[in-house]
């Protein structure tokens, strides 16, 4: 049997309205961080509205995180569409290791987390890892500027924004665990 | 896991050129783990993205108004309701559908969009993405926000600025400048966006000084670096 849609003060125009507005910038600022141009970062974003516009789960807490995954979800449908070439591809011997090859650990729950509490968080990182992951994450700086204001080789800037990240994510993990706990 | 997998950060970062960029996105494809710390990226991003921190944290824990169900009629038949219940899907899912996008399309029509910076190389053989060679010329375009203005600086000091310098040119929705780049160094471009008209360009203005406005009105800056 069909049930009939659920219809809820969430899914409400103005309050989608008002949650797609709010989120636009940074979404927008993904997909052009994904797609690599305007063009197709601007496909991007309407769909993710479009798919959006059916509104708001009830079980979502998080709009933005919301949005977020369906962003994600179409840009790999995207790739998935634009893979035209055999699985297997050759890698340059030059080619720069950043993300190492080890499994990643748990991710924190990004979307229970400010961004207050992500830089308090780093004050536990190692100064030389904080430096980095705060002048690529919030001074919005690239590798090359950090590795030239620093003083270090661009490869090295990629290696601590790695480790920066991976320890982040232990810290808030822990944490956020830590105060679930009654 | 493959050594593509490696890529990932420098993919998500921008700093892969466009044909490895392209070739991780084939990767991407048909990777779930890369796939899995992706999201975890973008999640990260969204979560350290300031703007958004407050109305992020301000949905935590707001739970989910009750549900408003439509009154059945009690005495109907099990084969009436169903028949209610696909008319319910085949008319309210749309009309929920539509009148979701309208506000949001009639928000996109009466609102300006945000301010956007691109930094491209119009003459000049350099290619790498925040590099430049003296001799090249740099195309600013500012688009978004009702009012704009560039700045360019040499280091801390302004060199060129639109609206304001001869080459500098508005169109409805875009400003274009134009700058030659005669000596060697670290340039910023600084573009400016606002609702309200911008206070004009003053010439002995640092970097420094226009950067401290950004608490104020919209900015986004590129560093270009530009060597002999």
């Amino acid at each position: 049997m069909v049930e009939p849609p659920e219809v809820s003060d969430r899914s409400a125009p103005e309050s989608l309205g008002a949650a797609l507005k709010d989120a636009e910038p940074v979404l927008k600022r993904l997909a052009e961080r994904l797609c690599g141009n305007a063009a197709d970062a601007q496909d991007l974003l309407q769909d993710t509205f479009v798919r959006a516009a059916g509104g708001i789960p009830p079980e979502v807490r998080n709009v933005r995180g919301w949005l977020t995954t369906i962003l994600h979800n179409l840009f790999i449908d995207h790739c998935r569409a634009n893979n035209r070439r055999p699985s297997h591809e050759p890698i340059n011997d030059q080619h720069e290791y950043v993300t190492q090859l080890e499994p990643d650990g748990p991710e924190p729950e990004w979307t229970r987390i400010t961004v207050a509490e992500i830089r308090n968080a780093t004050d536990e990182l190692e100064a030389v890892y904080r430096e980095a992951y705060l002048l690529h994450t919030f001074e919005h700086l690239s590798y090359d500027d950090i590795a030239r204001k620093l003083g270090i080789p661009r490869v090295t800037v990629g290696t601590r924004l790695h480790r920066a990240r991976k320890k982040l994510r232990e810290v808030l993990t822990a944490r956020f665990a830590l105060e679930d706990k009654p | 896991m493959t050594p593509r997998c490696t890529e990932l950060d420098l993919f998500f970062d921008g700093e892969l050129d466009t044909a490895p960029a392209a070739a991780f996105r084939d990767h991407l494809a048909s990777c779930e783990r890369c796939q899995r710390v992706l999201l975890g990226r973008m999640q990260e991003a969204v979560a350290t993205d300031a703007a958004g921190a407050a109305s992020a944290r301000a949905s935590l824990g707001a739970e989910p108004p009750p549900v408003a169900v439509a009154d059945a009629p009690v005495a109907i038949s099990e084969a009436r309701r169903a028949a209610f219940r696909r008319r319910i899907l085949v008319y309210a899912a749309p009309a929920v559908a539509a009148a979701a996008v309208l506000p949001f399309l009639w928000f996109k029509a009466h609102t300006s969009d945000p301010l956007a910076l691109d930094c491209p190389i119009k003459y000049g053989s350099t290619r790498a993405r925040g590099m430049a060679h003296v001799g090249d010329v740099l195309h600013p375009i500012a688009s978004g926000e009702r009012h704009r203005a560039i700045m360019v600086y040499l280091e801390r000091d302004l060199r060129a600025a639109c609206p304001g310098d001869g080459q500098c040119s508005e169109a409805q929705d875009k400003l274009e400048l134009l700058v030659s780049l005669k000596e060697p160094g670290m340039y910023t471009v600084v573009a400016l966006g606002s609702d309200d008209e911008l206070p004009r360009p003053v010439p002995g203005k640092t970097l420094d000084e226009l950067l401290a406005q950004c608490t104020r009105i919209h900015c986004e800056r590129r560093t270009i670096q530009v060597e002999d």
